[in-house]
């Protein structure tokens, strides 16, 4: 087996033939690989220069979900889903923060986390349920259900209801049906009812558009109905 | 009834750096170089009739002598690596912390050795070399500061104050 610190002497003799050598003289794609092992934070901080700016900014990471949580009545944050070891997954809300993620990272959805205790996320939960799409669906247990936009009088909420109480998952993913007052109103009853204290709302394509654009100001491109990602760079516009 | 074994040695291959200065090294070795394979492959360079010293050295344009046997140093070191699955990376989660000890120690070098390493890795195509030395310059980033990562790689402040406030800004959730 070599030995490393014999190379030592052999370092030291090269450092001065590459002296010219330093991070700015890699080439893009090698800096962008670098990027590529930092976490968000820590890449966000590496922007020191122009250059090193540009490059991060052209490097998309996908990642499953974003979450946006009314944790207090006065405080708000974004968790990212992922499984990076090193991301700090909490962040504030800010729409300045909120734009640098959305300029750089693909989400397949968003999540809107609500603390159904507080009667001041309700009005948040009828905006949600106000929002129009083709189909809806129970996602963890691979639950789904899906109904035409004719049988959206027959939106299935006491069979919901029953679900959310024997899933441990309690996301629910809309994509989502047009839904009445009444059944918002049955919809906050089962909230009130489930013995969860947070329902998680997943929300995908039209409605992640609509939340972006409409409450924090800014566009950002989802995945398509088909599973695809389309890419959120240059697609804000706070 | 005892038959003579006839002993083989490693098939060499010859490098030469920029520099002018010729390497040999066994093919076993600088298989690990996705460059170089190509070139033996492609010049029939396998072929066992062909002595070492009849051998025509593959000439390495982009890479100093110095920097050509650190290069060398490293295959032999993983010459028993098994084959990288380049999917399967693409799939593994991005760490740091994974560099294996040999690596870090034989990695502790100036940076301008290192980012003379990581350009001759990524000229001979040598993805595990390549990925454990820009591993160790991320390492040298993560918790820095902006202005400590400046100072550490003498990286010349180029934002007008519009810039680095916007800059500012958007990092504010990342500040501790």
């Amino acid at each position: 087996m070599a030995d490393p610190p014999a190379k030592r002497r052999r370092s030291e003799r090269m450092a001065a033939n590459n002296d010219d050598q330093d991070l700015l003289n890699l080439p893009d794609e090698i800096i962008a690989i670098i990027f590529s092992h930092l976490d968000f934070a820590d890449r966000s901080k590496a922007r020191v220069n122009r250059r090193l700016a540009s490059i991060e900014s052209t490097m998309n990471v996908v990642k499953e979900k974003l979450s946006y949580g009314c944790i207090e009545t006065s405080r708000a944050q974004f968790k990212i889903s992922c499984r990076h070891p090193n991301l700090k997954p909490y962040f504030p809300f800010s729409l300045a923060s909120f734009a640098r993620i959305a300029r750089n990272f693909e989400f397949r959805g968003l999540k809107v986390v609500l603390d159904c205790t507080k009667e001041s996320h309700w009005n948040l939960i009828e905006k949600i349920c106000s929002i129009t799409a083709q189909e809806m669906r129970l996602s963890g247990d691979s639950i789904q259900f899906a109904h035409s936009a004719q049988r959206s009088a027959e939106f299935c909420l006491p069979l919901i209801r029953d679900m959310v109480d024997k899933i441990e998952h309690v996301d629910i993913n809309y994509e989502c049906t047009s839904i009445s007052f009444d059944d918002v109103s049955c919809l906050r009853e089962i909230i009130r009812g489930s013995s969860k204290k947070n329902l998680g709302i997943f929300v995908t394509q039209t409605l992640a558009q609509y939340l972006a654009n409409r409450w924090f100001g800014v566009r950002i491109s989802l995945p398509s109905r088909d599973g695809s990602i389309t890419r959120t760079n240059s697609a804000i516009d706070v | 009834f005892l038959f003579p074994i006839k002993m083989t040695s490693p098939r060499m291959i010859k490098l030469t750096s920029n520099d002018d200065k010729t390497f040999e090294v066994e093919r076993d070795v600088i298989k690990q170089s996705v460059t170089v394979n190509t070139l033996i492959t492609d010049l029939n360079m396998d072929d066992e009739d062909v002595s070492v010293e009849n051998q025509m050295a593959i000439p390495l344009p982009n890479v100093d002598a110095a920097t050509l046997e650190m290069v060398i140093t490293w295959c032999k070191q993983h010459r028993e690596d098994p084959p990288r699955n380049e999917e399967e990376e693409e799939k593994k989660e991005k760490r740091t912390d994974d560099i294996p000890e040999w690596d870090k120690t034989f990695l502790d070098v100036e940076q301008s050795v290192l980012f003379a390493l990581i350009l001759a890795a990524n000229y001979m195509d040598i993805k595990g070399l390549l990925d454990n030395c820009c591993k160790t310059v991320a390492n040298m980033i993560k918790g820095k500061t902006p202005d400590e990562i400046r100072k550490h790689f003498n990286i010349k402040n180029d934002f007008t104050p519009e810039e680095e406030e916007q800059i500012r800004k958007e990092n504010a959730w990342c500040e501790d």
